[in-house]
């Protein structure tokens, strides 16, 4: 927690950094979506990401996921202590079996599978039935349906979904949906979760029970968590450290505390009434 | 070779007029107008039908009068191929676009009234081909380098050019190409600013279709007509449009004149025509998997 | 249409307005004159201009009031027009408009006039009866429904009403059957007469449908007693009775179906029967059911208030069939397959083996890609070919002739090599291609078949070109031990079911396990499968290899049932066709192609030898066409809808999801994956 200087570049040496962001920047055509992004997140934190809207956090996690491909820069990741991954120029599907589990901010849900499927076919990804196999129904699929019914029950006991499992996903509350999502990618193994936007849309009653949700994958299943958020007593109450985007660029770091007193990120969420002030 | 080069550049003015059909269309809708080839179909019948009638086959005519046959030609072809395709939009398309159906629907519905369409012309006119009654006497007019253009080639590339300058004019100095190109850009923000959705799509339609049935019309007067004519151009119409980037109206004739071109001079070592359509697909396998978007890109809206 | 007439008003109206200021110094006085002219008339009489004017305004408030309903009549009436057309002769290039001159004028137009009058009447009435703008009627229509309702329960209640209901269905049921004789017997009258009737009775396969009929009639009865309680129990000496009718009646419907035995009844033939292994089935069929009878009443006790349960249950889920149905269902339609062609006349026994079996081949392949996977392939005739000149080409009847190791292949072992080069080709096609977006995909597919046609059609030195190859010899095994040759059609109709039955245990295990549930997933949000860790091009093609796979495999079949090959038999038609068994059956949908397959093939088939609507062979497209616009307006679904399927597209109707993998409609135009990746930008950069 003590690191404040937003423009540092933190080499990780000595810190276990499940990811290390290292200046990365992403265009589109002539605009600059992210521009020389470095940034760190400890192994089994909770870290935010918030900005204005337009500041490029989702293109942050697009990178980091591998949708988009960052035209500068490194983004390392360590699934476990001792290994480490490239992400720039992974496929996605690839850098989601290196461990990273994301949610999207308009929930994508499969909404004509029913919620058992959706969370089941995250827990599929990972397991090696081909179509032979699953034509012929040989012991080896048979054992693996079996261990992913098991575990995809558990998932969803976990998030609050089991009474749910034979409803299409589509039918489902939007607060539902959320958690469904969350449930989908837990089912992946990520030792890294990307939550964009998690609250959004949600009610008080189902706000408290994701930050709950949150806050256990965090300490029960000991995952860290990056979180995209507009939601500030969401964040304030789950982050340990926060990182603020403006245009693209990082202006401040630090704790909740530390970033409610900076003037920098007052003025890029203000800034708008204060230039009407001056006029 | 001059001669593969001339014959290429006039096969490419009628792919190229054909494209634009297909770019319209795709521009505004996000569809493969499967039948679009039979739109053409139905132009070229409509003129082989005119010519029928009050053309004699022996002594075709000569000076002013070919010229006003072939005006009348051209403008029965253009507005029954219109008529056919705003029929087709109105009783095929639009339909699902009430329903806002997903895109395999649109795509199956398309193929479904081509091969009606086909074979409804089949029916009717029977499961052969004929040959037009020329209005005009066609005569090799110029050889330059050896080429031999006749006089039927000089007609395409006149027809196409004027006809491409008027649709070009068309989408982008009228209200109604206006409202084209907005619908292309975005069409929920364009239907607010009050374009009139339907409305926009039919004219998109009727101008796609009056270039279709005139390049039919070019079309049968050298290869004749039949039910089925529509198949083979108009897949390679397609190609030219994906060449040029579909949805993108210069880039439908550029691609129209380079796949005309590309798939005509190799023939000059090959000596193998049927290799002709084969060439035209390889291109276009190549096309969508290198440049995707086509030489000039993608947009109906931005550089229409 | 109000807009093209109101533009016609305004310009009519600017036309005699111009016409009218040139006109006016004429105008005026012959007005004057007219007006004095009539002046005399006037009391008795309304001016004719005012009767225009008044018919006019009548005709516009009736159009005004009524105009979705003309316009529907309009709609109506010219289909039925069309429909005239299309079953109406054909024309010529030669007359203009000799083929709408042959169907317009003649005495038939009225019925499909009148047929579209009707229409219009039942669709108005069903929408004004829905909006409830007809309470009354509707009302009245609701009531109908319950008297008759009423009246049909009290009718059965009586023992009287029973036995009049019971004996009139049963002369339906037997009537029926004669005439299913009549028309699929050993000797086919075309007319039906009464007098036909009784010259089908020297035919045992007669007096099987006579059997089936019965038992169709029996079985029904007794599910409608049943359902409201009213079947009585036998006592003990009638039920071994009717048990031994079942088992009698069994064996009768084994001899009559029997295909192997004289069309004429002997007895010295009844021997043999015990010789033919249908008979057995049969047999068995027959003691079960007549077990059931022996066993029933202990049965029957319990059983209303379960069946009730289950109904209820089956409301709720808002099934088509509970699943015990369903697969009694199957078991249903698994034995018709096996018996009825049996029954059937030798041109039918090959029509259902070559293209209904060949044709429900392909459908169940090309239901793979684009059911369970959402890609369009036109192309899905090239790996049709393959699969087929593959076995032409081992079996040597090709002009280039294979090593010799090969020539002299065991003939079964052709089989693997063919489909393994279909998926090759499927492979081969898929890999560069399915990075393509989907609608890009058709086209380069159908690309592909085109190129194997013309490869096949003018590379004459390799396949003979359109003279076609020698002689390909039937399907035959020849294997460990096993030999059996497969020549007669009904015979290659059991392989052919065998292996279509076994591919659809594949499939619909396929569907149900994990690689269907990944095809779906990818079909509905590529970008969130692959943020799951699924590979979606990896899927795709799989989806591809598999369908191709299968198509070449029906290519074996075709090449080893008409023995010569010709360029013709693989053009792009096969592939619509294909894909119209599939739409029309229910994409991804494995019943319902089977379904399919059965009607799409086997109705041109039976139209080909008995024209009714004027129907001829080259029409089959024109009504495949108008079928597949028909049910993507109406029925997209299909006609056995898979639910996960029905599900997507009505998603897909709401804006959520895509239903398939090519890509919303709505959205930029830039190449597949990118395109939802800038589509996300746009949303992130631009929102709120």
């Amino acid at each position: 927690m003590t690191s404040q200087a937003a423009n540092a570049v933190v080499t990780g040496a000595g810190v276990d950094m499940i990811f290390d962001v290292q200046s990365i920047t992403m265009r589109f055509g002539g605009v600059v979506s992210l521009s020389n992004v470095s940034l760190h997140q400890r192994r089994g934190e909770i870290l935010s990401v918030i900005g204005p809207n337009g500041a490029g956090k989702t293109s942050l996690f697009n990178c980091l996921t591998g949708v988009y491909v960052p035209q500068e820069g490194t983004i390392t990741f360590r699934p476990t202590a001792g290994q480490s991954v490239q992400i720039v120029g992974r496929k996605p599907h690839r850098v989601s079996r290196a461990g990273i589990g994301r949610t999207f901010q308009t929930s994508r849900l499969f909404g004509a599978l029913t919620t058992f499927e959706n969370v089941k076919i995250g827990v599929e990804a990972r397991q090696r039935t081909g179509p032979i196999g699953a034509m012929l129904k040989l012991p080896r699929t048979r054992r693996e349906e079996r261990t992913s019914d098991a575990r995809t029950k558990d998932l969803l006991a976990f998030v609050g979904l089991l009474d749910q499992a034979n409803v299409p996903a589509s039918a489902l509350a939007y607060g539902d949906r959320r958690r469904l999502e969350i449930a989908r990618s837990l089912g992946t193994e990520p030792k890294v979760l990307l939550l964009d936007e998690p609250a959004a849309g949600t009610n008080p009653t189902e706000k408290v029970e994701l930050t709950e949700l949150i806050r256990t994958i965090n300490t029960r299943l000991g995952i860290s968590v990056l979180l995209i958020e507009h939601d500030m007593r969401l964040v304030m109450a789950l982050a340990e450290r926060i990182i603020v985007l403006n245009f693209g660029q990082v202006i401040a770091e630090g704790s909740p505390g530390e970033i409610q007193q900076n003037p920098a990120v007052i003025e890029a969420y203000l800034g708008a009434t204060h230039e009407d002030d001056e006029r | 070779m001059a001669n593969f080069i001339a014959i290429g550049i006039f096969t490419g003015f009628i792919y190229a007029m054909l494209a634009l059909g297909y770019t319209l269309v795709y521009g505004v809708l996000r569809l493969i107008n499967f039948a679009h080839s039979e739109v053409m179909m139905s132009g070229a019948f409509a003129s082989y039908f005119l010519f029928r009638v009050t053309i004699s086959d022996v002594t075709p005519p000569n000076g002013i009068v070919s010229v006003w046959w072939i005006l009348a030609g051209i403008a029965l072809s253009g507005v029954v191929g219109s008529i056919i395709a705003i029929l087709l939009e109105r009783f095929a398309y639009r339909p699902l676009r009430r329903r806002n159906a997903p895109a395999l629907t649109y795509l199956i519905t398309a193929i479904g009234a081509s091969y009606f369409l086909q074979f409804f012309a089949g029916k009717e006119f029977g499961y052969y081909q004929e040959s037009v009654n020329p209005p005009f006497s066609n005569n090799i007019v110029w050889s330059p380098f050896g080429a031999q253009i006749t006089t039927y080639d000089i007609l395409v590339g006149i027809v196409a050019i004027v006809l491409m300058l008027f649709l070009d004019a068309v989408v982008n100095r009228t209200k109604m190409g206006r409202g084209i190109r907005a619908l292309a850009q975005d069409q929920p923000t364009a239907s607010l600013m009050g374009v009139n959705v339907n409305r926009t799509i039919s004219q998109t339609f009727a101008l796609g279709g009056f270039l279709g049935g005139a390049a039919g019309f070019l079309f049968a007067l050298q290869n004749g007509v039949s039910f089925s004519m529509g198949f083979q151009p108009g897949l390679l119409a397609f190609t030219a449009a994906v060449l040029g980037g579909i949805g993108n109206i210069r880039g439908a004739v550029l691609g129209g004149l380079t796949l005309g071109l590309v798939e005509t001079v190799p023939l000059y070592w090959l000596q193998d025509v049927w290799l002709q359509p084969v060439i035209g697909f390889v291109v276009l396998v190549l096309v969508l998997l290198f440049r995707p978007t086509g030489i000039l890109g993608e947009n109906l809206g931005r550089t229409a | 249409m109000t807009r093209l007439t109101h533009h016609a008003v305004m310009w009519l109206r600017r036309f005699v307005s111009i016409l009218g200021r040139l006109l006016a110094p004429i105008g005026r006085p012959v007005g004057r004159l007219v007006a004095r002219l009539w002046r005399p008339f006037g009391r008795l009489l309304s001016p004719p201009w005012r009767i225009v004017v008044r018919c006019g305004r009548l005709l516009a408030s009736v159009w005004h009031r009524y105009d979705n309903d003309i316009r529907l009549l309009g709609c109506c009436l010219a289909g039925g027009a069309m429909l005239a057309i299309i079953t109406g002769p054909d024309g010529s290039g030669t007359e203009p408009l000799d083929g709408l001159k042959g169907s317009l004028i003649s005495a038939r137009v009225w019925d499909y006039l009148i047929f579209g009058l009707a229409l219009w009447l039942v669709m108005t009435a069903a929408r004004k009866v829905r909006n409830g703008e007809l309470p009354a009627a509707a009302a009245k229509l609701r009531g109908g429904g319950g008297t008759l309702r009423t009246r049909w329960d009290s009718m059965i209640s009586s023992s009287s009403g029973r036995r009049f209901v019971g004996s009139v269905s049963l002369v339906v049921c037997l009537l029926a059957a004669f005439a299913l004789a009549n028309l699929l017997g050993p000797f086919v009258f075309d007319k039906w007469s009464l007098g036909n009737l009784g010259h089908q009775l020297p035919y045992p396969r007669t007096y099987a449908y006579l059997v089936l009929a019965v038992a169709f009639w029996a079985a029904s009865a007794r599910a409608i007693l049943d359902r409201r309680g009213l079947r009585g129990t036998l006592t003990g000496r009638r039920r071994v009775v009717l048990a031994t009718v079942i088992v009698v009646g069994s064996f009768i419907v084994a001899y009559g179906g029997d295909p192997w035995l004289p069309t004429h009844f002997h007895w010295s033939n009844v021997g043999d029967l015990f010789l033919h292994w249908p008979t057995y089935g049969w047999l068995a069929g027959g003691c079960f059911a007549a077990r059931g009878v022996l066993v029933a009443p202990r049965v029957a006790s319990s059983s209303p208030p379960v069946l009730q349960a289950s109904m209820a249950a089956r409301g709720r889920q808002r099934r088509f069939l509970a699943p015990g149905q369903a697969q009694v269902l199957y078991i249903v339609a698994l034995f018709i397959a096996i018996e009825a062609p049996k029954f059937l006349a030798a041109y039918w026994q090959d029509t259902f083996a070559i293209n209904v079996g060949i044709y429900a081949l392909l459908a169940l392949g090309l239901n793979v890609v684009v059911g369970f996977a959402g890609l369009l392939d036109l192309g899905y005739v090239a790996f049709y070919a393959v699969g087929a000149y593959v076995t032409a080409y081992l079996s040597g009847a090709l002009p280039i002739q294979p090593p010799h190791a090969l020539l002299h292949l065991n003939p079964f072992l052709i089989v693997p090599l063919a489909i393994l080069a279909a998926m090759g080709a499927g492979i081969l096609l898929g890999l560069p291609t399915l990075r393509l977006r989907g609608d890009y995909l058709a086209i380069v597919t159908l690309g592909f078949g085109e190129i194997i046609y013309a490869i096949s059609e003018n590379q004459s030195n390799w396949t003979g070109g359109g003279q076609g190859t020698t002689y390909i010899p039937p399907f035959s095994i020849n294997f460990i031990g096993i030999h059996a040759n497969f020549d007669t059609p009904i015979t290659f109709y059991y392989v052919i079911l065998v292996v279509v039955l076994g591919v659809l245990v594949l499939f619909n295990s396929l569907n149900h396990s994990k690689v269907g549930r990944t095809w779906a997933a990818i079909r509905e949000d590529e970008a969130a499968a692959e943020s799951l860790g699924i590979n979606g091009l990896k899927y795709k093609v799989m989806a591809f290899a598999i369908g191709a796979s299968t198509g070449g495999f029906a290519g074996v079949f075709e090449a080893s049932t008409v023995h010569l090959l010709y360029p013709s038999y693989f053009v792009l038609q096969v592939s619509i066709l294909v894909l119209a068994v599939v739409i029309f059956g229910g994409m991804g949908s494995l019943a319902g192609v089977l379904l399919s397959a059965v009607i799409i093939e086997g109705v041109p088939f039976y139209l080909k030898f008995h024209p009714i609507f004027g129907y001829t062979g080259q029409d089959l497209f024109l009504w495949l066409g108008a079928i597949l616009i028909l049910m993507m307006i109406f029925r997209p679904q299909g006609l056995i809808p898979s639910r996960r399927r029905e599900r997507e597209i009505n998603l897909a109707e709401h804006g959520l999801g895509h239903a398939d993998s090519l890509l919303g409609t709505s959205e930029g135009v830039l190449h597949g994956a990118d395109r939802d990746r800038y589509a996300e930008y746009d949303r992130e950069e631009y929102s709120e």
